[in-house]
């Protein structure tokens, strides 16, 4: 029914998250209202900025078009689960050392999205890294140092 | 000036781990115990009479707390400029565009509160709308509001040196036309806001916006709250670039809903809504008429503009003049005539974005520059060097230019564009066009009359010594204001980065007129250079009191203290230190006593060490009327060139690459000029070849989604490469001045350019889709209209000198 | 924006699925990848509630259940064996962008769904969402019009064939019938000398609703065509299928295929919307039809 909630088990970064949920609740709204992993972020709610990409089975999706009942079953990854405070992921390293982040707000689904192509395809072409990102919108960048920093943490990441 | 430590580094920005790591908050992250929230009710109609509006059902819905709508609203008027306050909360008579608010909704859940829209009886007896500015300037057209007759809401009509002279004396002449349509910001976070009023009557507003102070007047005249009593803070913001630079009614409507409530109330935006709300740039029609002497010199300038405003006035009469006095420069213009109306429409309301009412004129100004040169047979770059200002120079306007390093970007771009090897490329099909522009780096005057600081910026070390607290109101929105006041400080004071700890936006600790205009570098770099200094100062006093030696005596080297004649027993201070720190495993040591030692030392002293910054700009500009709008202690410019191709079979258009040189006169953090010039040449880009806002005829915004409302994507992006060029502004913090905004001036020009260097015809609208340049290639190609195309403008009616439209066909 | 109250099932199997849709007193409808129905149920519910008196973008009553097919691995799956090539429906647009075997003869399959959207929306959107919405832009559609794909429809009361221009009706309308599943797109076996490719064109390169766009099949016989085929996405209000017999017999050399892609654009019913002109749409679907055939030529010869 609609209004009832049913108890899911989400896998979130490597740990089961247990929530009750409607059924026409998505994942974006598990992540950031009932989990308070607010650092996949709202853009359009549409699909259509990439703001709230979010790793499923190491693929980047919009969050916001993902119905949280049918995530359960599958790995979902989120900017929190990338590295820590004292021990960023490179390609975190990357983007702030590059100067990738401006505002920020696309960042976290940005930098999910380079996650998931370095893990597919570790040396990249710009062209290919550009390809990857046409999904994640950038309004600060012109995503000049964005294409940049990901292509150093593929060089990094090749140089071991 | 000696070299920098910090500045003119390459410095990582202090906010950026945490960003990447998401965990930055915006509005919309925070939650507060006990919230509600809140929707708004808005107009279905671009213009309509409220007859009447009946909340009760809504009132009694079960989750629903409270609804306002105009009775339970103050209805005192607000706005931008105190000379046009045309906004209330609510509009308590009639509607003006689709989007209005009319009422709002706080409940317990957000589903509610929408749910409860639709339980709000409003009876609407529908007016007719006008959507188009020269339909609006008709006599007989709908009057949007009583007050602006015709629909003109602000109008200049400006002469500078004697154009009719200068006209005489011209031996060629270019003209031609340019329009736009309605942009929007696209900034990627929507607005949000959260309210807080508390048992002591103490108001405290989070919020996406630019500009906590210009947001906290606004609460307090219309909420009729203690201007002291009202507190907003801006959380970390994703963008602004101009609309958000003003107080909203969400901004009130929350605001009121937690005064009534008593419980905290967050309202967010919709992607749609921020497209109804818009506050973004003008519609502009502007026509111009350059003349000049045969050998190139530039001799006047006459230029029209009619720009649609839609429904309120926002920024648009400060927009109005800028479209004119952004002209006087980066050339030597003598004489120089402008008339300027701003037309309101049954649209949404248009207020200042990047590059604030110059985009679409410079555009048009460079455009024209290459007709000329074109006409002369002159290299468009060389004919651009023969007339550029230099330093030291006024315009015709009044404006002084400082510092202006325009000689050397252009230079530079033409030299690493590969611009004289541009014959070659033009063979493959590449098209090369070149273009200047300028901006002011912080306007001149506040948008309310005041004698008040700028900015103020307090610099507080911490009692236990160590690091430094930068306390300042200016609004970081993702242009990294924060680590630039962060590396000020640092520099000043000789720590490292890493010591300073930043607190921004947030009206409790100190006024900062907020992030427009391009001003917080310049401005705030000011008050925080002062205020650091100040700090310093107070520490150096206090640790010469403590050895018993004038200050004179001590200096400052690499971050710490000694005494210049090597005697002082500072060996004694840091015993004091160390006693003070037992247990602590970090003890200082080495030469001389080390900023915490000092630090310490001096609270110790004297107590707290606060340093004070602040700084308003001189009186500038001439004496007559808006002459304030387009002063500023300094001006930043930029040249860009690019390189486009374009497929003539469908009209696509791609831009290869942008080379660009801005002086920013120092570069502060250079990442971060670099990052703001490829972001202005992106939005450029955007908005000369994709984005449009378009209406229906009912006034209804029919893009209003990042889907059909088109910003660059990553493949969209062309290769970006830029140079810096530093005239060391004497104005500036260290010489410097603005990036935020000059960088997008040359975006659009140099593409219109380029195009016409690749296939022969000029766009006289933007954006340049596929079907306009593809139309536009038909036209050519059969022989048709020359390179300005497009309906004739109708003249404007009742308005000053209009003249005969002077586009050459 | 918020979802309108519904609830969801997840079945396992075909068998499932088919019985949850079946049900007569639940408004249901099936859904996949979710990236065309999530967004229209967000925007017509936020429409509903917040501008009641404007009109609705897509009026009737919401469903009442949404049947996710995710699970219902019989679903998935691309396979080519001797009845040719068969792509299961909730195949994404990232595998078949992916998928090497349809490389060459069934390129334009490829290159449809390599267009569509967004990385992220071409990892959830299916090929079966993508043909039961039916939007007239839809990336896939014109590729497996011209590709002459047969599509298996699946209800508890059995199986039936319809051929891919026979399934579109309308702008989102389609021959399936209430209870009724894509279950298979297959497409027949692809001798030597065929290729195919797909091409859209709009304002910038990503994310992209096509303004026009364009497919072609084309077989070759040493260097003649035997057939050829055409077929075109928002210029008609279906996917617009065309045989290029102009083109039989004759050596696709540029001036035949700037005629070819002449005569079928010729045939496109475009309309004058907010994203184009009829006319823009014309002459763009004349020069999309001539590159689709200049490559679907090109990979029939074994290049590109």
């Amino acid at each position: 029914m609609a209004d009832e909630r049913r108890v899911i088990r989400l896998q979130v970064n490597g740990r089961e998250r247990v929530v009750a949920v409607v059924p026409h609740r998505t994942l974006l709204q598990v992540l950031r209202e009932d989990l308070g992993l607010t650092g996949t972020k709202e853009g359009c709610s549409v699909g259509e900025c990439g703001t709230c990409t979010v790793l499923l089975d190491g693929r980047p999706v919009n969050a916001c078009l993902v119905l949280a009942v049918t995530a359960v079953g599958h790995a979902i990854e989120t900017i929190e689960g990338l590295g820590d405070t004292r021990h960023p992921h490179p390609i975190q390293q990357a983007f702030a050392a590059a100067g990738a982040v401006q505002c920020g707000f696309c960042t976290p689904g940005m930098v999910l999205t380079a996650k998931a192509l370095l893990d597919a395809n570790p040396a990249p072409t710009e062209a290919d890294v550009r390809r990857a990102i046409s999904g994640n919108l950038c309004r600060c960048t012109g995503y000049e140092k964005i294409v940049q920093a990901i292509l150093d943490a593929a060089a990094a990441r090749g140089r071991g | 000036m000696a070299g920098t430590r910090v500045l003119r580094t390459r410095a990582v920005r202090i906010d950026a781990a945490d960003k990447a790591a998401g965990r930055a908050l915006y509005t919309d992250d925070l939650r507060f115990p006990g919230m509600l929230y809140a929707a708004l009710l808005q107009s279905p109609h671009a213009h309509a009479r409220i007859r009447r509006i009946d909340a009760s059902r809504a009132r009694a819905m079960p989750g629903v707390v409270d609804v306002i709508t105009a009775a339970e609203a103050p209805a005192t008027p607000f706005g931008v400029s105190p000379a046009r306050y045309d906004e209330t909360i609510f509009p308590a008579d009639r509607v003006r565009y689709v989007g209005d608010e009319v009422a709002a909704v706080a409940a317990e859940d957000e589903e509610t509160a929408l749910r409860a829209l639709g339980a709000i009886e409003v009876d609407y007896e529908v007016l007719p709308a006008v959507l188009d500015a020269f339909e609006a300037l008709r006599p007989g057209a709908p009057q949007v509001h009583e007050k602006y007759p015709n629909n003109v809401t602000a109008e200049v009509h400006d002469e500078f040196g004697d154009v009719a002279a200068a006209e005489a004396q011209a031996e060629v002449k270019v003209a031609g036309r340019l329009c736009n349509r309605m942009p929007d910001g696209a900034f990627l976070e929507p607005q949000a806001c959260i309210a807080q009023y508390d048992a002591r009557g103490f108001l405290t507003l989070w919020s996406s916006t630019q500009a906590p102070h210009y947001v906290q007047r606004t609460l307090s005249m219309v909420l009729g709250v203690p201007i002291g009593k009202v507190r907003v803070v801006k959380p970390a913001v994703g963008g602004g670039f101009g609309p958000k630079a003003a107080c909203g009614t969400h901004e009130l409507a929350t605001c009121l809903l937690a005064m009534r409530t008593g419980r905290p109330v967050k309202l967010r935006f919709t992607r749609e809504q921020v497209f109804l709300h818009s506050r973004a740039r003008h519609q502009f029609f502007h026509e111009m008429e350059i003349g000049a002497r045969r050998d190139g010199t530039l001799l006047y300038l006459k230029h029209k503009n009619v720009m649609d405003g839609g429904a309120y006035s926002s920024f648009g009469i400060a927009t109005v003049y800028y479209a004119g006095s952004l002209l006087g420069a980066p050339y030597r213009l003598p004489n120089m005539r402008y008339d300027g109306w701003r037309v309101a429409t049954n649209k949404p309301a248009c207020g200042a974005q990047r590059g604030h009412g110059g985009v679409i004129a410079r555009a048009l100004f460079e455009v024209l520059l290459d007709d000329l040169a074109r006409k002369l047979g002159r290299d468009p770059i060389d004919l651009r060097l023969q007339n550029v200002m230099g330093a030291g120079e006024r315009t015709c306007n009044h404006l002084d230019m400082s510092s202006l390093g325009m000689r050397e970007c252009l230079e530079a771009v033409r030299d690493v564009s590969g611009w004289k090897d541009r014959e070659s490329r033009r063979a493959q099909g590449r098209g090369f066009g070149a273009a200047c522009g300028f901006f002011v780096s912080g306007a001149g005057y506040p948008i309310y009359r005041s004698e008040t600081w700028h900015c103020n910026v307090i610099v507080k070390l911490p009692e236990v010594g160590g690091s430094v607290l930068v306390w300042t109101g200016a609004a970081d929105i993702g242009q990294g204001s924060d680590t630039a006041m962060a590396m000020i400080a640092a520099e000043v004071l000789g720590v490292e980065l890493d010591e300073v700890k930043v607190v921004s936006g947030d009206t409790d600790l100190a006024l900062d007129l907020g992030a427009y205009s391009s001003r917080t570098t310049l401005m705030t770099g000011h008050a925080t250079k002062m205020a650091a200094e100040d700090a310093r100062r107070q520490v150096t006093e206090a640790v010469a009191a403590r050895l018993g030696v004038p200050p004179e005596r001590l200096e400052w080297r690499d971050g710490r203290l000694f005494d210049r004649e090597g005697r002082a027993d500072l060996a004694a201070l840091r015993q004091t230190y160390l006693k003070e720190h037992r247990g602590f495993g970090d003890p200082p040591a080495g030469e001389g006593l080390t900023f915490r030692e000092a630090s310490r030392i001096a609270f110790l002293e004297r107590g707290a060490i606060v340093g004070r910054g602040h700084y308003r700009p001189p009186p500038l500009g001439g004496t007559h009327k808006g002459a304030a709008v387009g002063t500023s202690p300094a001006y930043g410019c930029s040249a860009q060139v690019a390189e486009v191709s374009v497929d003539r079979e469908t009209g696509q258009v791609t831009v290869h690459r942008i080379v660009g040189a801005h002086d920013c006169g120092l570069a502060i953090n250079v990442t971060s000029v670099e990052g703001q010039m490829q972001g202005s040449m992106s939005m450029g880009l955007g908005e000369t070849l994709f984005e449009e806002v378009k209406f229906d005829e009912r006034g209804r915004v029919w893009n209003a989604n990042l889907g059909e409302y088109k910003i660059p994507t990553a493949l969209d992006a062309p290769k970006m490469e830029c140079v810096i060029v530093e005239s060391r502004e004497p104005n500036g913090p260290f010489g410097a001045k603005e990036v935020g905004e000059g960088g997008i001036m040359p975006t659009m020009p140099a593409i219109l350019n380029a195009i016409r260097d690749a296939v022969g015809v000029r766009p006289d609208e933007v954006p340049v889709t596929p079907e306009r340049l593809k139309r536009l290639l038909d036209a050519a190609e059969g022989g048709g209209a020359a390179p300005c195309v497009g309906e004739a403008w109708p003249e404007v009616p009742g308005g000053g000198r209009t003249g005969p439209s002077f586009c050459g066909r | 924006m918020l979802l309108p109250p519904f609830d969801v099932v997840e079945p396992e199997s075909l068998a499932a699925a088919l019985e949850a849709l079946a049900d007569p007193g639940v408004r249901s409808r099936p859904v996949a990848g979710g990236t065309d129905v999530l967004p229209d149920l967000k925007r017509e519910y936020d429409r509903r509630l917040r501008f009641p008196a404007l009109p609705a973008f897509r009026p009737g009553p919401f469903p009442e259940r949404l049947v996710s097919l995710l699970r219902v691995s019989e679903l998935r799956g691309v396979r080519v064996d001797t009845g040719g090539t068969t792509c299961g429906p909730l195949t994404t647009m990232s595998e078949l962008a992916a998928d090497d075997r349809l490389a060459g003869a069934l390129g334009a399959l490829a290159d449809g769904a390599a267009s569509v959207g967004s990385p992220q929306v071409r990892n959830r959107a299916t090929l079966g969402g993508n043909l039961c919405n039916a939007r007239p832009c839809a990336d896939t559609a014109p590729a497996v019009v011209a590709l002459e794909g047969v599509l298996t429809l699946t209800s508890r009361g059995g199986r039936r064939e319809v051929a891919a221009r026979a399934f579109f009706v309308g702008p989102g309308q389609t021959v399936l019938a209430p209870g009724e599943l894509l279950t298979e797109v297959r497409f027949p076996p692809q001798p030597a000398g065929c290729g195919s490719a797909a091409m859209k064109l709009g304002v910038r390169r990503a994310y992209e609703i096509a303004i026009v766009s364009a497919a072609a099949w084309v077989a070759l016989e040493g260097e003649r065509v035997r057939a050829a085929r055409v077929a075109f996405g928002s210029a008609a209000p279906i996917p617009l299928g065309v045989e290029a017999a102009d083109l039989v017999g004759k050596v696709p050399d540029e001036a035949a295929l700037r005629a070819a892609a002449r005569a079928a654009a010729a045939q496109t019913r475009p309309i004058d919307d907010f994203r184009a002109s009829a006319a823009y749409r014309r002459q763009a679907a004349e020069v999309l039809a001539f590159r689709v055939l200049e490559r679907a030529v090109a990979r029939a010869r074994g290049a590109a």
